[in-house]
């Protein structure tokens, strides 16, 4: 046997069985069924990722055994993933076009006049497509929008707003998510939807863009994101009329005709349709009620169990009398094309299918398959292979896979069909718990004191690192949000808990996910319930710093701060009651009352001073610095720092070295700009000089560009204008960086000014 | 907010009201109760006269529907206290005044025209062989030859009738519009939509639309009842 260096590729290993079988393309073409011009595709690796069925059928014809029938579905698979990786994956970018759309001329016709039309005045260029589900009005919003393509210079846009699932995006992530697309940066998105929807429309004035917002809910989730210019067009796609939008043209989309529906079919099953006949297709159409998801469901169900004709189904089709009992009347068209695949899935499959109904999210990979299913991640791989197959789901970006709206709906019907309330119940309980106890896992993988657990439940999937946690964590959030909100529920209080405990640290590198204040929420409410009133000080002290921090909420922080303080002086929580004052501070002094920020600044330093936590000490001082520095007490300010910087620097202080290295330049910084404000202008140089190398080697660029800024305007004062320009450059780098465009370009701005004489004071 | 639980639907001319059943169909199952008017299309006063006798005798509020030449009947009748909206399909909505008649007296240039053979008799007709394509263009061409062979005979003073006091300016209404309407231009649609102040959706369909969509047909008047 060869020795296997390089791992080989599904072409590699494909031409070997051929050579090995002796067969020439044509010969494997037809023993298989694929077209010779695909094997040419896939031997020379423009094809790597082949789908399932047509690898089986490869391996059939070229009679594999079983472990090299496995290897190679599984190259197959690895390339179907790759494909995924390497996709463009813009933000909110428009997806493929499906390569055999079919028919709707007069539909893209009017699409068309209304992206022309929408210029004349009193027309918003804002168009909604609607019909129920099921009709394609996703693919055709999409197929338009590519044709459309040359007509926005500025880019097209596509977000799907989930409007059928449970929990629709709201219309504030929705903005963030447009946003991000548009290149602002996290920081910089306003924390209020007014604020968002004006920053968006600022950014889309003047500019030639189309919007796609696919599956829309509502029209109070529709509403703020529609431009106010005349330049940009939206394409929405919804099963509502959305009554309440005004100045919207609307289309209420139609079935396939006959003609276009048999067509459609006809290209889906391809070599075939010579052999089922004209007659036979154009009937299955008829049976799919022009639907093309139904037709695409009942093509793929032919094509890939070659075993029945068209007639045949066309007869069980039209002899279904399944009752289906959530699905509506218009529905049952397309449900009766689903039941035609699902009952040639096997046993085992079929149970997956219908169990992952139950999943809470959006979208769901492999791991939790395996776990809807009771079976191994292996045998989830090929279920979930066969069931993309049949059409029965969508294979998403990166190994993710998710049910159309109407398929679910099917598979929760089979589910209540099938499985006894008893099995449901455990059912859910399995793959509740199992998110829970994956994301609690996760979380913990942030927090100082945890870091990797030792030993992890058996039954969870295995993360490595941080960033394996973090992505799970961030692709799984619906589905564990979900399981926390049905375990609080259901009264599963401590698990709700230290999922919400979890997420501390984890919180905080996901600063501007919308997510956190439901989450202490239910966590806050669960330690309440507990009787447990630290740890609900706990939750109360993170709700304060999702109103401090991401939210800019102050009032609202200052409630929750003195229920916190008010609970944890009653557990004798000191940590938290300190924890409590310092969110506090940080609240009162952006409120400008300095005094009172002071003071619970103050009386957070003592309480972590007599426990010996010498890292959160230190935090308050420059807290306390701070405040100062803000009611322009710029003497008492420098004392404060200079205190904390001789702290820092004494080894002996108890701190955690990586603390104390961390802040060293920060307070640094700032003893150089109280230096800056007395008028030492000489010596605050130097100190700031000396702070931005230290920032530089640990790579704080955040302090470091607004303290080049501070510098670079000292030295102007001082008339030291080349450094003083080489300081304002270097600074609008940094800005640059960190995505501050509008820092940078100030800094840009001022480093390119010419020289000026020192200003006076 | 009361939802409205009865529709009352208003053929046009050359047809009667078996087009309406697959409309009738998705309304029926959906649980609303569907009252088909078999308006004899000789003269506006008696269409209206028929339309009102079906609102008289139902026990609360409908939707009253009209496709084509029924808009006229509907513009009309529509003041009838049961008349609680109304629901255009392809349809003529005249002014004060105004009658199918005179509204198409004046087609824009350009503008499709229907294919209205001269009265004989008092009676129009439309050209058979011409049936297909101008009238139910979205319908396979057997079924369109049996409704041109089966075509009810139009009375002149249907077409000369004029409303008296429409209905649009005292119910709220809603518009089909067919985009692919060789009868009544979509542009001439549009127009009494607006000045209906209507709530437009478009439909891909021919004039027949309420035969080829009427799943289309349907949605627009449940969004009426609401």
């Amino acid at each position: 046997m060869v020795p296997i260096t390089d791992p080989l590729s599904f072409a590699e290993v494909l031409r070997r069985h051929r050579h090995a079988a002796r067969l020439t393309l044509e010969q494997l073409s037809e023993a298989s069924g694929v077209s010779a011009r695909s094997l040419s595709n896939m031997e020379r690796g423009r094809s790597r990722g082949p789908q399932h069925r047509t690898v089986t059928a490869l391996a059939d014809a070229l009679a594999l055994d079983e472990s090299a029938r496995k290897q190679l579905i599984e190259l197959a698979r690895d390339g179907r993933l790759r494909d995924h990786w390497t996709r463009p994956t813009g933000l909110c970018a428009l997806p493929r076009s499906v390569g055999d759309f079919t028919g709707r001329a007069a539909e893209l016709a009017w699409t068309n006049d209304l992206v022309r039309a929408g210029a004349s005045p009193g027309a918003a260029g804002v168009g909604l497509i609607t019909g129920p589900a099921g009709l394609g009005k996703t693919t055709f919003a999409v197929r338009a929008a590519h044709a459309l393509r040359s007509e926005f210079p500025d880019g097209v846009f596509f977000l799907d707003l989930f409007g059928m699932s449970p929990h629709p995006v709201a219309a504030g992530e929705a903005l963030a998510l447009l946003l991000r697309a548009l290149g602002v940066a996290d920081h910089e998105i306003p924390n209020d939807v007014p604020e968002r929807a004006s920053l968006y429309r600022s950014l889309l004035e003047g500019k030639r863009v189309l919007v796609v917002l696919d599956n829309a809910a509502s029209e109070e989730q529709i509403r703020p994101l529609l431009p106010s210019g005349s330049h940009g067009r939206v394409l929405i796609t919804s099963r509502r009329l959305l009554a309440g939008l005004e100045g919207v043209r609307r289309l209420s989309l139609g079935p396939l005709p006959v003609a276009e529906a048999t067509e459609l079919l006809a290209g889906i099953v391809g070599d075939r349709s010579a052999s089922d006949g004209e007659p036979a297709l154009t009937q299955l159409a008829q049976l799919c009620g022009g639907l093309p998801l139904a037709l695409r469901i009942i093509g793929n169900r032919l094509v890939s169990r070659p075993g029945w004709s068209a007639a045949e189904l066309v007869a069980r089709l039209a002899n279904e009398e399944r009752r289906l009992e959530q699905l509506s009347a218009g529905d049952l068209k397309i449900a009766k094309a689903f039941g035609m695949s699902y009952e040639q899935l096997a046993v085992s499959a079929r149970r997956v299918f219908r169990r992952l109904a139950l999943v809470p999210g959006r979208d769901f990979d492999a791991a939790l398959a395996a776990v809807a299913g009771g079976i191994s991640a292996e045998d989830a791989w090929d279920a979930l292979d066969e069931l993309v197959d049949l059409g029965l789901l969508q294979d998403g970006a990166s190994g993710r896979y998710r049910f159309h709206d109407l398929v679910r709906l099917f598979a929760r019907d089979r589910l209540q069909a099938e499985d006894t309330a008893t099995e449901r119940d455990a059912l859910i309980e399995t793959v509740t718990s199992w998110l829970l106890r994956m994301a609690t896992t996760a979380g913990r993988w942030f927090e100082p004191a945890y870091g990797r657990p030792d030993r992890p439940d058996p039954d969870l999937a295995h993360l490595s690192s941080p960033e394996e946690a973090d992505h799970w964590l961030r692709v799984n959030v619906d589905n564990w949000l979900g399981a926390l909100r049905h375990m609080a529920s259901i009264g599963r209080f401590a698990a709700v808990l230290d999922c919400a405990e979890s997420m501390n640290w984890f919180s905080d590198q996901w600063m501007h996910a919308p997510h956190w204040y439901e989450v202490f929420t239910l966590g806050a409410e669960a330690a309440d319930v507990l009787g447990d009133p630290a740890r609900q000080a706990k939750q109360l002290n993170m709700l304060a710093w999702v109103h401090l921090v991401p939210r800019e909420d102050l009032e609202t922080t200052l409630r929750y701060t003195a229920q916190a303080i008010d609970l944890a002086t009653r557990s004798g929580a000191t940590v938290q009651i300190a924890l409590a004052h310092h969110h506090a501070g940080g609240a009162l002094r952006r409120l400008g009352r300095i005094d009172e920020a002071i003071a619970a600044e103050t009386q957070a330093a003592q309480i972590h001073k007599a426990n010996g936590d010498m890292d959160r000490y230190c935090h308050c001082l420059g807290a306390l610095g701070t405040c100062l520095r803000d009611a322009g007490r710029h003497t008492e300010a420098l004392e404060q720092y200079l205190a904390l910087l001789a702290l820092l620097n004494d080894d002996r202080s108890g701190m955690t070295p990586s603390v104390a290295a961390f802040l060293r330049p920060i307070v640094l910084a700032r003893v150089g700009e109280c230096l800056g404000s007395l008028g030492h202008r000489a010596e605050a140089i130097t100190k700031l000089t000396e702070a931005i190398g230290l920032m530089e080697q640990a790579q704080l660029p955040v302090p470091q560009a607004r303290s080049l800024e501070t510098l670079a305007a000292l030295l102007a004062d001082e008339g030291r204008t080349g450094e003083s320009r080489h300081a304002y450059a270097r600074a609008a780098e940094v800005y640059e960086a960190i995505d501050d465009a509008e820092a940078s370009s100030r800094c840009r701005d001022l480093a390119a000014a010419s020289p000026q004489p020192p200003k006076a004071g | 907010m009361t939802t409205i639980k009865n529709v009352v639907l208003v053929h046009g001319a050359f047809v009667d009201g078996s087009g309406w059943q697959g409309v009738y169909d998705e309304l029926t199952t959906d649980g609303f109760h569907v009252r088909i008017v078999q308006n004899p299309t000789l003269s506006l006063d008696g269409d209206v006269a028929a339309t009102r006798r079906v609102l008289d005798v139902l026990d609360g509020p409908a939707v009253l529907v009209g496709h084509s030449y029924g808009g006229a009947v509907i513009s009309e009748a529509g003041t009838h206290p049961n008349a609680a909206a109304l629901a255009y399909i392809a349809a003529f909505a005249p002014d004060k005044g105004e009658s199918v008649g005179t509204l198409i007296a004046d087609p824009p240039p350009g503008a499709p025209v229907a294919p209205i053979l001269p009265p004989r008799d008092g009676f129009l007709y439309l050209d058979r062989d011409r049936f297909h394509g101008s009238f139910a263009a979205d319908l396979p061409a057997q079924l369109a030859a049996f409704m041109a062979d089966a075509q009810v005979p139009w009375g002149v003073d249907a077409l000369a009738g004029a409303v008296n006091e429409p209905a649009w300016r005292h119910r709220p209404s809603w518009y089909l519009v067919a985009t692919e309407d060789r009868m009544i231009p979509p542009a001439a649609q549009r127009v009494m939509a607006e000045r209906a102040g209507s709530f437009v959706v478009d439909a891909i369909g021919s004039h027949a639309v309420y035969v080829s969509q009427p799943a289309v047909v349907a949605e627009l008047i449940r969004q009426a009842a609401v």
